[in-house]
């Protein structure tokens, strides 16, 4: 028999692994981000388990524990830890792999508020409204975070395709 | 409302970055076993160190000796060299999962004290870090450094072994006696076996190792069995096809260049008594915000524990396991 807390574990786990994994790119930081926030859910799971809205209080965890996680160490990780991770690409040989590559290589970039926004738009599909919620900003913030995030795309995918057919 | 060209792409770059997410199975064992779990670490330590003792020890030497028979002339090494190796035990990933001093004194007497994967360690430049990340986000010299600056020994070499090595070692010794106190049975390991006495050999020898689900004592246990798996190895050895067994280890051992297995493997032979610890621990589950629960760790305690490492007794005892 399973308490409250091992359901929503069992139930939600690789939800949340692969939500983790897209926001950070990287597999094992996503373990570590998800493990953590279980972790200190586990501890207040009187509490949480009691919410209406506990998924989301749990992603807002995980969201939060990303946004912070050694802030200063992520800047320079970046050309080791992600790029490394980037280094493994998916089985896919359809055409536009490498620009597929090479927008995996510029979100690795973004700043990480706006990477979260895209995730939370483009991979779970939530609102300005529900994203604005998690992120704990105004929708206002949130459409800024996300047009800012698609002209650099933009931009660098536009740069990207001309200087292929150059 | 469509969306352009680089949406989509957006959308099958999240698509296939969440594809890569790894199995939940560990972070399911961390949040059952979890007041196991720093124990455990600290036992798995040691048994990554009995797979280099016990090849160093075991195998090189009687390699060397039937391939090469010492030369009349070779001089003796009788006289003990005092050295320092700090042994890790590898993920997948490179993280060093399980480390450990190991320290030959004056006297000849070993010491092996283990450094858990979760200990805060401050760099003179950055942010403070788990110590397993150390060698993955730098490199082996920084992380020899955090070890010197920790407990005050300058590890003089270095040997990391990828722990998928235990696999192969099983059948390189042609099955390994174990003794279960109850029927194993677990289709994530790819386990079941009957209670009591048997040999285990290749996926059943790795299984035996892997498995965590159902033990009673989670990880605990796991690393119980990992132990006298080894210890299982060890007692085999003489009737080991010892060509296997160096295959079995050879591609999986990462040492310092001026590190001589050969040299060690006769100081761990004659080594008078073995000395096993942990280092002290300040805090067990010290919060960091945005690192989240971490070992704390005091370099001066450590060190000082490190200097009196062979006051502590040594270790014995092969029993039947969970």
């Amino acid at each position: 028999m399973l308490d409250s807390f091992d359901q929503y574990v069992v139930d939600r786990l690789d939800r949340l692994l692969r939500f983790a994994t897209a926001m950070t790119c990287d597999p094992h930081l996503a373990q570590d981000v998800v493990q953590e926030v279980l972790l200190r859910a586990q501890r207040k799971w009187s509490h949480i388990g009691q919410l209406q809205a506990r998924d989301s209080y749990v992603r807002r965890m995980i969201i939060n524990e990303y946004l912070s996680w050694r802030r200063r160490r992520a800047a320079r990780a970046v050309s080791h830890s992600t790029l490394d991770a980037l280094g493994t690409p998916t089985a896919d040989h359809a055409t536009g792999y490498a620009e597929r590559d090479a927008m995996r290589g510029r979100i690795a970039t973004l700043p990480r508020k706006q990477r979260a926004a895209l995730v939370l738009r483009y991979y779970e599909d939530r609102t300005d409204a529900e994203i604005a919620d998690l992120l704990g900003c105004s929708a206002g913030t949130v459409r800024s975070h996300i047009s800012r995030a698609l002209s650099t795309l933009r931009a660098a995918h536009q740069h990207h395709v001309s200087e292929a057919y150059s | 409302m469509t969306e352009d060209r680089t949406e989509q792409l957006i959308r099958d770059v999240f698509a296939d970055q969440a594809a890569r997410a790894v199995d939940g199975r560990e972070v399911l064992d961390t949040l059952r076993g979890k007041p196991r779990r720093r124990y455990g670490l600290v036992l798995a330590t040691a048994a990554v160190v009995v797979v280099i003792a016990a090849v160093a020890t075991f195998v090189i030497p009687e390699v060397f000796r039937r391939s090469a028979p010492p030369a009349a002339d070779q001089p003796q090494q009788n006289t003990v060299q005092p050295t320092s190796v700090l042994v890790g035990g590898l993920d997948a990933e490179g993280r060093t999962d399980t480390l450990a001093l190991a320290q030959v004194h004056e006297d000849g007497a070993v010491s092996l004290v283990s450094l858990p994967r979760d200990s805060w360690v401050h760099l003179p430049e950055g942010p403070p870090l788990r110590i397993s990340q150390v060698r993955k986000f730098f490199d082996t010299d920084k992380l020899l450094d955090v070890v010197r600056d920790l407990t005050g020994v300058q590890p003089e070499h270095y040997a990391f072994v990828d722990m998928a090595a235990f696999a192969d070692l099983a059948d390189a010794v042609g099955g390994v006696r174990v003794c279960l106190n109850a029927p194993a049975e677990d289709p994530y390991a790819g386990v079941d076996l009957p209670a009591g006495e048997q040999v285990v050999t290749g996926d059943a020898a790795l299984g035996f190792v892997r498995q965590r689900h159902g033990l009673p004592n989670g990880d605990f246990d796991r690393v119980k069995r990992a132990q006298v798996f080894l210890q299982g190895v060890v007692a085999k050895l003489g009737d080991a096809d010892l060509t296997e067994l160096v295959d079995a280890v050879a591609g999986r051992l990462q040492t310092d260049p001026g590190l001589d297995l050969l040299g060690l493997a006769g100081q761990l032979a004659a080594a008078p008594s073995l000395h096993v610890g942990t280092i002290p621990i300040t805090d067990g589950a010290h919060e960091v915000p945005g690192a989240g629960s971490v070992v704390a760790v005091d370099p001066a305690q450590v060190t000082e524990y490190v200097g009196g490492i062979k006051g502590t007794p040594p270790v014995d005892g092969v029993p039947c396991v969970n």
